[in-house]
C-alpha cells in the first residue's frame, strides 16, 4: 500500500517536533516557539501528501530520507511563519 | 491544563471514531472558556489537524487507509465547500439544517441497526465497489461538503457514513481513512484562521499538547475494539448530532 512506511515517519517526526516546540514555548512563555509548533503542526498534513505523491510518482522513498526532509520542512515553515511576522 | 486535558479526551476519540473530536471543543471552549463561536471553531481546527497527525501515522502503518478513494472524496468535498456560498442564497440555513439532520438520522438509523459491512482486504484494487454506489459517494460527499459548510458541521461526521453505509467499507478502515482526510482540511481552515488572527496559539499550544497523544492512544485501540461496537458509538454520536442540529434549526 503507498505510503505504508514513509507516512508513519513523517507522522513521528512531525508529531515530535510540534508537541516539543508547543510544550518548550508555553514552558518558557515564548510565543514564538509557540507559533512554530503550531506551523510544525498545521505543515504534517500537507507533507503527508507530498510524500504520497512523490511516493506514487517515484516508488519507494527511504523512510530516512523522508524523516530528514520532514524534520528540515516543518523547521522551514515555522522560521517562514516567523520571518512573515504571524507571531 | 484543563486544556491539555480535554485535548487527550477529544482526540482519543475523535480517532477512534474518525471524526477529529471538535464536537467536544467547540462545545468546551465556548462554554467553559467562555469564548466566541468562531474563536473556538479556528482553535477546534488546530485540535483536529492534531488528531488526524497524531492517529494517521498508526493507521498507514496498519495498513488500513484507502488512500486513493479518501483523496477522490475529498477532491468532491472540497468542490462541495465552494459551492456553498450559491446554494446557500437559494435555500435558508435552518430549511437545510432540517435537511442535514434528517440525513443523519437515517445514517445513524442504519448503523446503529445494520449489520456490519463486508471485510475488505489491504491492497484489494477499487475495481470490487460498485459504479453506481461510487458515484453516489461522490454525490453525497459533495453535497455534504457544501452544506457542512454553511451549517459548521464536518469532517468525519460526514466522511464516515459515506465509506461505510454507501461503499460499504468496514468501519476500521473508514475510520482510518476519514482520520488522513482531515487532517488536510483541517489543516487548511486553521491555517487561514491563523492568518486571520481569528486563533488564541497560546490556547491552541495547550490543546495540542493533549491531542497529539490523545490520537496516538486511540489509534492503537480502535483497530482492538469490534466494528459492531464501533458502529453503534458511531450511530449515538450521529443521532446526537442530528438532535442538536433540529433544536437549533427549529
Amino acid at each position: 500500500m503507498i505510503g505504508r512506511q514513509t507516512v508513519p515517519v513523517a507522522a513521528r517526526a512531525g508529531v515530535l517536533l510540534s508537541w516539543l516546540l508547543c510544550a518548550l514555548g508555553l514552558v518558557f512563555g515564548s510565543p514564538a516557539v509557540v507559533t512554530a509548533g503550531v506551523v510544525a503542526l498545521l505543515a504534517v498534513p500537507v507533507i503527508f501528501l507530498v510524500t504520497l505523491l512523490v511516493e506514487s510518482l517515484a516508488g519507494r522513498i527511504l523512510p530516512t530520507a523522508m524523516a530528514v526532509a520532514v524534520l528540515l520542512g516543518s523547521l522551514a515553515a515555522s522560521l517562514t511563519a516567523k520571518l512573515l511576522g504571524v507571531t | 491544563m484543563d486544556l491539555a486535558l480535554v485535548g487527550f479526551v477529544a482526540g482519543a476519540l475523535g480517532s477512534m471514531l474518525g471524526v477529529g473530536g471538535g464536537l467536544l471543543i467547540v462545545p468546551f471552549l465556548t462554554l467553559v472558556h467562555g469564548l466566541s463561536f468562531p474563536a473556538a471553531v479556528g482553535i477546534s481546527m488546530v485540535g483536529v489537524t492534531a488528531t488526524s497527525v497524531g492517529a494517521t501515522g498508526r493507521y498507514f502503518a496498519k495498513g488500513l487507509v484507502e488512500v486513493q478513494l479518501g483523496l477522490k472524496l475529498e477532491a468532491v468535498t472540497v468542490l462541495g465547500v465552494l459551492a456553498a456560498e450559491p446554494l446557500f442564497r437559494v435555500l435558508p440555513a435552518s430549511t437545510l439544517a432540517v435537511f442535514f439532520a434528517i440525513l443523519l438520522g437515517f445514517a445513524s438509523w442504519r448503523m446503529v441497526r445494520g449489520e456490519p459491512a463486508p471485510r475488505r482486504e489491504a491492497d484489494e484494487p477499487e475495481a470490487w465497489l460498485d459504479r453506481r454506489r461510487r458515484w453516489a459517494s461522490y454525490g453525497v460527499s459533495g453535497v455534504a461538503g457544501s452544506v457542512g459548510a454553511l451549517l459548521g458541521v464536518g469532517g468525519g461526521i460526514l466522511k464516515v457514513p459515506v465509506l461505510t453505509e454507501l461503499l460499504r467499507i468496514n468501519m476500521h478502515r473508514a475510520v482510518a481513512t476519514s482520520t488522513f482526510m482531515i487532517g488536510t482540511t483541517a489543516a487548511a481552515a486553521s491555517t487561514f484562521a491563523v492568518l486571520a488572527g481569528r486563533v488564541s496559539l497560546h490556547d491552541a499550544a495547550g490543546l495540542v499538547l493533549g491531542v497529539l497523544p490523545g490520537a496516538m492512544v486511540g489509534s492503537r485501540l480502535a483497530p482492538r475494539v469490534p466494528q459492531g461496537v464501533l458502529r453503534r458509538a458511531f450511530g449515538l454520536l450521529l443521532a446526537w448530532v442530528a438532535v442538536m442540529m433540529l433544536r437549533r434549526a427549529l
